[in-house]
């Protein structure tokens, strides 16, 4: 036997109780050291095969098992939970329920204190891992109060005091904003690089793993669907998105350009360590060699324009539905927190308006101000030119209507249809009318079939379009998506985007969406807003905005792959303002 | 919901560092104290203690809103007191304000007497001697050092365990809590704006149901969280917070059973 | 090892309390606490209000089991005391009085087809000391004056005997039990609000008295507060039927791992 391979599993069948098949025929090996991506769509077996490794299953969720497991010599279905813990460390997604003790110091040492681990010795190991987690000097502080990037780094931390020889992450950057993925990416290179440490992850976000990867595994429906070094698995674009999983930007850029030769490496290199200079130079060197030629004009944008305006305040041409004039809003402390300093903007009917920043830069505050939930310190907000000062909540939700993030904040009836049935009781709609608007809500976001199904039973993309349709069903004119693409998967991300197109484009309806990914902004938004530090730091078309690299990095916002090679590529003539893949393809032909 | 008013504040003031046992033996004994039966006349011993704590809260450097909030929420109390002192107090016999005669039994109930009202204030100071004290425990004792004080008082390390990650839960409740509301007020349900019976029989169900929902859900990663670092071993815990006495806690303790000594002697001994 | 062996297993989590996890226990316990700071219902005698956390605790032992929600309710109470001081001056008195005894008291009822020779008893003791303190102990001796007999022990009656008597007889030993985990919605909110209400009756003598004696109560106020509070108790027994059948029937719709000995 391989001294080195410290994971394996062979043929491994699980089904949940209640005869859930999770994971099919799955083989896997892993040798020390070595760094596993796990992808698949949402539902495919990522997490099961997590739970399968640390423990959990079926320590706390029960099955049935076949085939071997086996994780650094033990089988973790056979060994109690505290003893599998001491050979494999779990993170999980969300760090709020992951910290639970008053400090730092106290959270890093709760797992080898529960082991009777020397005192000395359990001092020493938090102090190493905190180190690595860059977070010295923190320990007296109360976990609640870090951002969620420090939140999920101290959790890291208190599994690495475990000492575990492998170490499972699933979706550990998937509720981070952009910062915060950061940060935690850079731990867990860190710990890829510290040494013997194997770690198996599950993630949608492939491009932030890719050069860390020496095996990817992509699972479909429970079974492998490809399985090997990044560079044989993201060849397979097609297989790829068959499978429901994102290929790299820059790889399926290659792939079309170059008519397969995806990395201009050998296939059977183990690592991938593309950056957009490489492939620009790429481009440029075939550009030069006749092999590619530069349009200079930029297609068709798929971006939609404001609707004609009418009546009212106009702003060229376009009535303006929402308008804050100067707002501030303070949070009181201690210490007393600023969210928004003299915010001024104008948003007309028939606009679709992206709102980038990083946590705590006033997106969420923003919006809030515009449904009335916050009323701003200074300042004012109006609707169609009235202020709203005055109109309670749940009249605004008649004007405009806001979906929060997480659908489970909301969701509480017996079925869907009472769901939406709910608000529009609320606002005063007559008994005979709520019915067929609340049918032809569940219908616009395509939840008819399941409408008098308990809402919790959803999936969480279902949820969230319930949550939506609860929305749409009491007719604002304007609709507010808070961070869209949340915990979907690639194949998920764009659906909630989609309704609120529909919305603008068969209902004229006005749309704003918050968000941290770049590219829903590329392709849905005709405007794009960023807010750094409670104030706007650009605001502009889409395209414009994403040229302002130097300003956006200051807001943690990276443009869209296909924006920084344009950019990269203005000396060959490509137009630096495009946006997405599909308008680069267009642009250079051969 | 409003947040908790009472939390506590990270300061190296003397009450900060004492021994949280040694608080502790100061909570209770003021709750022993203010059990004593009482008269008008136990009033001097009350004060002492009340200006005792106030001592100690200053000391602590408690900002005197927090003393103001303290007030507030009790001001209820205190005119419920006062007013049902006035009206019912078997010793009263000084009338000040006469609105008729109303006899019941012992009490005379169109009568607000002096000696009522005098005996309303005595308890409206007893209620803020038993309120006080364990404020100041909790903003000046971190939940570090609960935790090691019920390891000392030999509470199960489930219990402390149980109790510890509990409160450090009530944070993140407090924000599901707002998100909830803030999420129906969107579908135009305000619970802020409904009247009291209204809002008893109707307004909790569309914001505790997601809410447990909610937690139920994150309970079950909880208890993954909890369970793969070894909670539940047959292992004897280490004890990693070294909780020492200095001869100032020594210094504290005799001062504090001296003022509880002090008012026991006042109360039973004259 | 064979690789056709199939292992199966159950969930055999070590962190349990009753039938339920650890975790549940802990969370709800939390919520319990936070919910100390939010007033749902005003009280007579006293100037303030009762938290939902009261109601809260009464149905932890529906929710989680009888001893898990009895151990929430105590987690709670704790909680509640250091997150809202204020509101708990007799300490952990009130942790007993507002928290701990409304959840034993409900998980006592709920499966009360052997415990009636626990309740019954139970519940005359605390009859008989909830007529006695503070009016005969230490009545006048702490300053407290006489009450009218019998018109006093007949209303402090109300608050036990009622329940006693439910607690001996087949509505309390048999019917009610079954009653909470049936198909019949009405059946179902009845028996919910029947063994909150029996529970609550008990619990009112227990809670009141600490603070009767505290506030040094006249004996006409102690009269008063009896009358008043006929129709309190039932109203908070009310209110708390009112929000937990919704609670129990998205539990039993979520697909949430049942907990053995609650009533979902």
């Amino acid at each position: 036997m391989d001294e080195n391979k410290i994971l394996s599993l062979q043929d491994v069948i699980f089904t949940y109780e209640g005869e859930v098949v999770a994971l099919q025929n799955l083989s896997l090996t892993a040798r020390r050291g070595e760094f596993v991506v796990v992808l698949g769509a949402n539902g495919a077996g990522k997490s099961t095969l997590c739970y399968l490794l640390s423990g959990i299953a079926p320590h706390i969720y029960g099955g049935r098992r076949r085939g071997i497991v086996s994780v650094a010599g033990i089988d973790p279905w056979d060994e109690p939970l505290y003893v599998t813990s001491q050979v494999c460390g779990t993170l999980m997604q969300d760090p709020e329920v992951q910290l639970f003790m008053p400090t730092i110091r106290t959270e890093l040492a709760f797992g080898p204190s529960n082991l009777g681990v020397p005192r000395e010795e359990i001092l020493r190991r938090s102090k190493a891992a905190l180190s690595l987690v860059r977070m010295d000097g923190l320990e007296e502080r109360n976990p609640r109060d870090l951002s969620g990037g420090q939140k999920q780094r101290a959790a890291l931390a208190s599994v690495l005091t475990m000492q575990p020889r492998v170490l499972v992450l699933d979706e550990p950057t998937s509720q981070l904003d952009p910062a915060g993925r950061w940060e935690v990416g850079e731990a867990i290179e860190r710990l890829k690089r510290s040494g013997d440490l194997t770690i198996v992850m599950t993630t949608h976000e492939t491009e932030e793993i890719l050069h860390l990867a020496d095996q990817v595994i992509v699972l479909e429906r429970g079974e492998t669907a490809l399985m090997g070094t990044p560079a044989e698995v993201f060849s397979q674009t097609a297989r790829l998105e068959q499978a429901g999983v994102k290929t790299p930007a820059l790889i399926l850029f290659q792939s079309r350009v170059f008519s397969g030769r995806t990395t201009g490496k050998n296939a059977g290199e183990r690592k991938i360590t593309l950056t957009v200079d490489e492939v620009a130079q790429r481009v440029e060197s075939a550009v030069q060699a006749g092999e590619l030629k530069v349009r200079q004009t930029i297609p068709a944008s798929p971006i939609p324009h404001p609707a004609e305006g009418n009546s009212g305040t106009e702003k060229n041409g376009h009535t303006i539905l929402l308008e804050a004039r100067g707002i501030s809003v303070q949070y009181p402390g201690p210490p007393a927190v600023t969210a928004l300093k003299d915010v001024s903007m104008q948003v007309s009917q028939g606009e679709i308006v992206g709102i980038v920043g990083q946590n705590g830069s006033g997106k969420s505050t923003l919006v809030k101000c515009f449904v009335g939930l916050l009323r701003p310190s200074k300042g004012e907000v109006f609707f169609n030119g009235e202020s709203i000062r005055k109109i309670p909540v749940g009249e605004m939700s008649r004007r405009v209507g806001l979906v929060l993030q997480n659908p489970d904040y909301q969701l509480f009836t017996a079925s869907c249809l009472d769901e939406v049935r709910f608000g529009l009781r609320n606002v005063g709609v007559a008994e005979e009318e709520i019915q067929p608007r609340a049918e032809q809500a569940l219908r616009r976001v395509g939840l008819s079939e399941v409408a008098d199904l308990f809402p919790f039973r959803l999936s969480f993309g279902d949820r969230r379009k319930l949550a939506v349709a609860a929305t749409l069903a009491l007719e604002p004119q304007v609709l507010i998506l808070d961070e869209p693409t949340t915990a979907q998967d690639h194949r998920g991300r764009y659906q909630l985007a989609d309704l609120a197109k529909r919305f603008h484009d068969e209902q004229g309806g006005t749309v704003l969406m918050i968000t941290h990914d770049v590219d829903l902004i590329a392709h849905y938004a005709n405007r794009l807003i960023v807010l750094y530090n409670g104030q706007v730091l650009l605001d502009g078309p889409t395209a414009e905005v994403f040229t302002q690299v130097e300003k956006l990095r200051r807001s943690f916002v990276v443009p869209p792959v296909a924006t920084q090679l344009a950019i990269k590529l203005a000396p060959l003539g490509v137009p630096p303002d495009i946006m997405t893949l599909d308008q680069l393809y267009a642009v250079l032909g051969s | 919901m409003r947040a908790p008013v009472f939390r506590y504040t990270h300061l190296g003031t003397p009450i900060h560092r004492l021994h949280p046992l040694v608080k502790f033996l100061y909570v209770m004994l003021t709750l022993v104290l203010v059990m004593y039966p009482i008269r008008i006349t136990d009033i001097p011993i009350l004060l002492i203690w009340l200006g005792f704590s106030a001592v100690l809260w200053l000391i602590a450097r408690i900002e005197l809103r927090r003393f103001t909030t303290l007030m507030k929420i009790l001001v209820g109390t205190f005119i419920f007191l006062l007013l049902i002192q006035g009206f019912t107090y078997r010793g009263g016999h000084t009338p000040l304000i006469t609105f008729g005669h109303l006899r019941l039994w012992e009490a005379d109930l169109g009568v607000i007497t002096r000696e009522g009202v005098v005996f309303g204030l005595v308890l409206c100071v007893r209620i803020l001697v038993a309120t006080s004290s364990l404020p100041l425990f909790v903003m000046t004792t971190p939940t570090s050092g609960i935790m090691t004080a019920m390891g000392k008082l030999r509470i199960p390390q489930t219990a402390t365990f149980m109790f510890v990650s509990a409160l450090s839960f009530t944070t993140l409740l407090f924000e599901m809590w707002g998100s909830i509301v803030d999420a129906q007020k969107l579908r135009a349900f305000d619970i802020d704006s409904m009247n009291v019976i209204k809002r008893a029989f109707k307004a909790y169900i569309p914001i505790l149901t997601p809410l447990i929902l909610l937690l139920f859900r994150k309970a079950n990663d909880f208890q993954i969280a909890m369970e793969t670092k070894g909670f539940g071993a047959p292992i004897k815990p280490t004890e990693i917070e070294v909780l020492t006495a200095r001869p100032a806690d020594y210094a504290w303790l005799a001062f504090i059973i001296a003022v509880f000594v002090t008012c026991t002697v006042l109360k039973f001994g004259g | 090892m064979s690789q056709q062996t199939e292992k199966v297993s159950s969930r055999k989590t070590t962190g349990r309390i009753g039938g339920a996890s650890i975790a549940w226990v802990t969370l709800f316990g939390a919520l319990i606490g936070v919910t100390a700071l939010i007033p749902i219902f005003p009280y007579v005698g006293g100037g303030g209000y009762v938290p939902l956390a009261t109601p809260f605790a009464a149905i932890a032992p529906l929710l989680l089991g009888p001893i898990g929600g009895i151990v929430a309710a105590i987690i709670g109470g704790v909680i509640g005391m250091f997150i809202a001081p204020a509101a708990y001056p007799l300490q952990l008195v009130d942790v007993i009085i507002g928290a701990a005894s409304p959840a034993i008291l409900v998980a006592l009822m709920i499966k009360n087809k052997s415990l009636w020779m626990i309740n019954a008893p139970l519940f005359i003791v605390i009859g008989i000391l909830g007529w006695l303190v503070p009016f005969y102990f230490p009545g006048a001796r702490g300053g407290f004056g006489k009450v009218p007999e019998p018109l006093y022990f007949i209303l402090a009656a109300l608050y036990w005997i009622p329940s006693t008597i439910i607690a001996v007889t087949p509505l309390g030993t048999r019917l009610m039990p079954e009653w909470i985990v049936s198909k019949k919605r009405t059946q179902r909110y009845a028996g919910i609000f029947l063994v909150i209400l029996a529970a609550m009756l008990v619990w009112w003598i227990p809670w009141t008295r600490p603070y009767w004696y505290l506030y040094n109560f006249s004996s006409e106020l102690g009269v008063a507060t009896h009358l008043a509070y006929s129709w309190w108790v039932v109203a908070l027994s009310a209110i708390t039927a009112v929000i937990t059948i919704p609670i129990i029937e998205a539990l039993e719709r979520s697909g949430l791992p049942k907990i053995e000995g609650s009533i979902w």
